[in-house]
């Protein structure tokens, strides 16, 4: 029973993790149908803002890490994607590829190509005893975050003037600014979003792992990736759900597979990837909005 | 259907020309030369499908790695097997194939994981096809490492025969390049370049336009397995990360940079970003700043997509031309059309 509980919740605190990265590039998705590559190199960026920062007061640390993270989401959307903004689909992405690539060079010849360790995030490494369940307070801490900022979002898509505009440009981009949404302002909103929730989940990844490196993010993208297909391309719901789903599928493959086949577990999942594009090219939660108009 | 003079036969003159040029330089120099032409018969297998089909892949380079896999295992000799590859299943180890017997083999091996796949392309178009490759990639990546009984795994494959000289390099480039121009005048390249500028359009006069794409991954497998084989020839030794994002990376760069949408541009596109490498690693040693060939490589690729997104050959072919044939001159496709200031 025990080992049951404390399996299940390392599977929500790693469904967590990946909700909170794919919904960073849902919601690009959702307003301007770019699947952002770069958005590993905002994790990336949060990492060695915290090594950089070494020294200063814990929490103050993560929140200028996080306000880095944002601005420089804030400079890619202004930088990089305005140019291309019209382009198709394709384009957007293939842009979004060539910024990641560039920022990992640039970490490379600034930082070199070797993991800088970092304490940040070790007062988190302890673990605490629950009724017989031992959880690290890490997991716990990234529960509660992750859930509140999913929360938050909701409420902000759902509710706010803010969302509702979000949604009619993620719904039809031409006939949203038609009826007076300002794109630049939208787009904003959308990438500093993003960058929070970069921000956050960067912390995490370094907390987890000790250290950073150029290719810190692309990992993590890839999982990102994989929630945001299956979940339906651009859908919120649909993010968070196949992020969690994600994590259950990890930590189950981690249990179940054969010692042998351990190694390979990143294959399997990305077997299941492959294998939901084929059975349903519009992922779990299609967006209606985006069936093929002909 | 007007006939065209082939652009096969203006490009492969220029790939001998190179070779011709890189023949007279010294060893290093030819070394890199080779490299890229072995990276232009890649490129040119990405265009095949990429360019033909206007569906994207970032997973071409994992039916390289199949290639170059296959025909590295085929092709080290039997005495180094059993130092080398001790845990390889009994028939492989003794098993010991010319080199280019090897590389054909790699590249049936790439067709075989294409075909798979190909049912998947019939049902995905655009950006989940691009993911798509991308988590084949991702697949071939992780089985390279970790089914170290045949690849090594992160040690990496080692005492392949190195056979792949400056002129045999040159000769597969020419080989694909008319392969790929003949396929893409056909009537299937037709059909399929008219299902890229609208698919709806193309399905409703008749192209099958699943079954085409699922066909074109097919052929472009084989095509970049070969490459990849003939890359694995080259380098001797070589481990999977390789085959990986770095390589993705340069090769979808030297084709955006050339253009996506013409045969030339896979070729113009790879000889100008060797080049330019050349040029870059002497700097990047002498202000000893690594990174600094990518950086340049990526900004030059983003200048690219804002400014003239069709890249260098905007789409175009270089033909010869024929003067009684130019009045039956067809218009070059939509795409070369688009202006990069129309795009406000």
């Amino acid at each position: 029973m025990e080992d049951a509980i404390q399996l299940l919740v390392d599977a929500v605190s790693v469904g967590a993790q990946y909700a909170l990265l794919a919904l960073g590039i849902a919601l690009l998705f959702g307003i301007m149908n770019l699947i952002n590559f770069a958005y590993g190199e905002l994790l990336m960026i949060g990492g060695y803002a915290l090594v950089v920062l070494a020294g200063m007061w814990a929490p103050l640390m993560v929140l200028v890490s996080i306000a880095i993270v944002v601005v420089a989401a804030l400079l890619m959307d202004r930088i990089a994607f305005k140019p291309v903004r019209r382009a198709d689909a394709t384009t957007l992405l293939v842009t979004s590829f060539a910024l990641s690539y560039l920022l990992q060079n640039v970490a490379i010849m600034i930082f070199g190509s070797l993991p800088e360790t970092t304490g940040a995030g070790s007062g988190l490494a302890r673990s605490i005893d629950i009724a017989g369940v031992v959880v690290s307070r890490l997991d716990l801490v990234l529960i509660a975050v992750a859930g509140a900022l999913i929360v938050a979002l909701v409420l902000i898509v759902k509710r706010t003037a803010l969302g509702i505009q979000m949604r009619a440009a993620a719904e039809d981009f031409e006939m949203a600014r038609l009826i007076g949404v300002n794109a630049d302002r939208i787009i904003a909103v959308g990438f500093a979003m993003s960058g929070l929730l970069a921000g956050v989940a960067g912390y995490f990844l370094v907390a987890q792992t000790g250290s950073v490196s150029p290719t810190f993010g692309v990992s993590a993208v890839l999982i990102a990736f994989i929630a945001t297909i299956v979940g339906g391309l651009g859908s919120l719901r649909g993010a968070v759900l196949a992020g969690f789903a994600l994590g259950f599928i990890t930590i189950a493959f981690q249990e179940l597979l054969p010692a042998g086949l351990v190694p390979y577990r990143d294959a399997f999942v990305f077997a299941v990837v492959l294998l939901t594009l084929v059975l349903r090219p519009q992922g779990l939660i299609p967006q209606t909005a985006r069936a093929a108009r002909v | 259907m007007p006939r065209q003079a082939p652009s096969a036969l203006p490009l492969a003159a220029i790939v001998v020309v190179v070779a011709l040029v890189a023949g007279s330089l010294s060893r290093s120099s030819q070394l890199d030369v080779t490299t890229g032409l072995v990276q232009m018969c890649i490129v040119i297998g990405l265009y095949s499908f990429v360019g033909v089909t206007g569906v994207f892949s970032f997973g071409h380079i994992g039916f390289a790695a199949v290639g170059a896999y296959v025909a590295g295992v085929l092709a080290v000799p039997v005495t180094q097997k059993e130092l080398l590859y001790a845990e390889l299943p009994g028939w492989l180890s003794n098993v010991e194939l010319d080199p280019l017997v090897a590389v054909l083999a790699g590249a049936l091996a790439a067709g075989v994981v294409a075909a798979l796949l190909a049912p998947a392309f019939g049902r995905v178009s655009g950006l989940s096809a691009a993911l798509a490759t991308f988590a084949m990639l991702v697949i071939v990546y992780v089985i390279a490492r970790n089914y170290e009984p045949l690849t090594r795994g992160t040690k990496g494959m080692l005492g392949v025969p190195r056979e792949t000289t400056l002129w045999v390099a040159a000769v597969w480039a020419i080989v694909f390049v008319v392969v790929v121009d003949l396929y893409q005048n056909s009537r299937i390249g037709l059909q399929l370049r008219a299902a890229r500028e609208d698919d709806v359009a193309a399905g409703a006069m008749g192209a099958r336009v699943g079954v085409l794409r699922g066909g074109a991954l097919i052929l472009s497998g084989l095509l970049v397995g070969l490459a990849g084989g003939v890359y694995g020839q080259l380098l001797g030794s070589f481990n999977p990360d390789v085959f990986y994002l770095d390589l993705t990376f340069l090769t979808l760069a030297m084709l955006v940079v050339g253009g996506i949408n013409s045969l030339t541009g896979a070729v113009i596109g790879t000889l100008v970003l060797t080049f330019l490498a050349q040029w870059l690693r002497d700097l990047e040693g002498a202000l000893d700043r690594p990174g600094l060939t990518e950086v340049c490589f990526a900004i030059l690729m983003f200048a690219i997509l804002v400014l003239r997104p069709s890249g260098i050959t905007g789409g175009r072919e270089l033909r010869l031309r024929l003067p009684r044939r130019r009045r039956r001159q067809e218009t070059p496709p939509p795409v070369a059309e688009v202006r990069p200031n129309s795009r406000t």
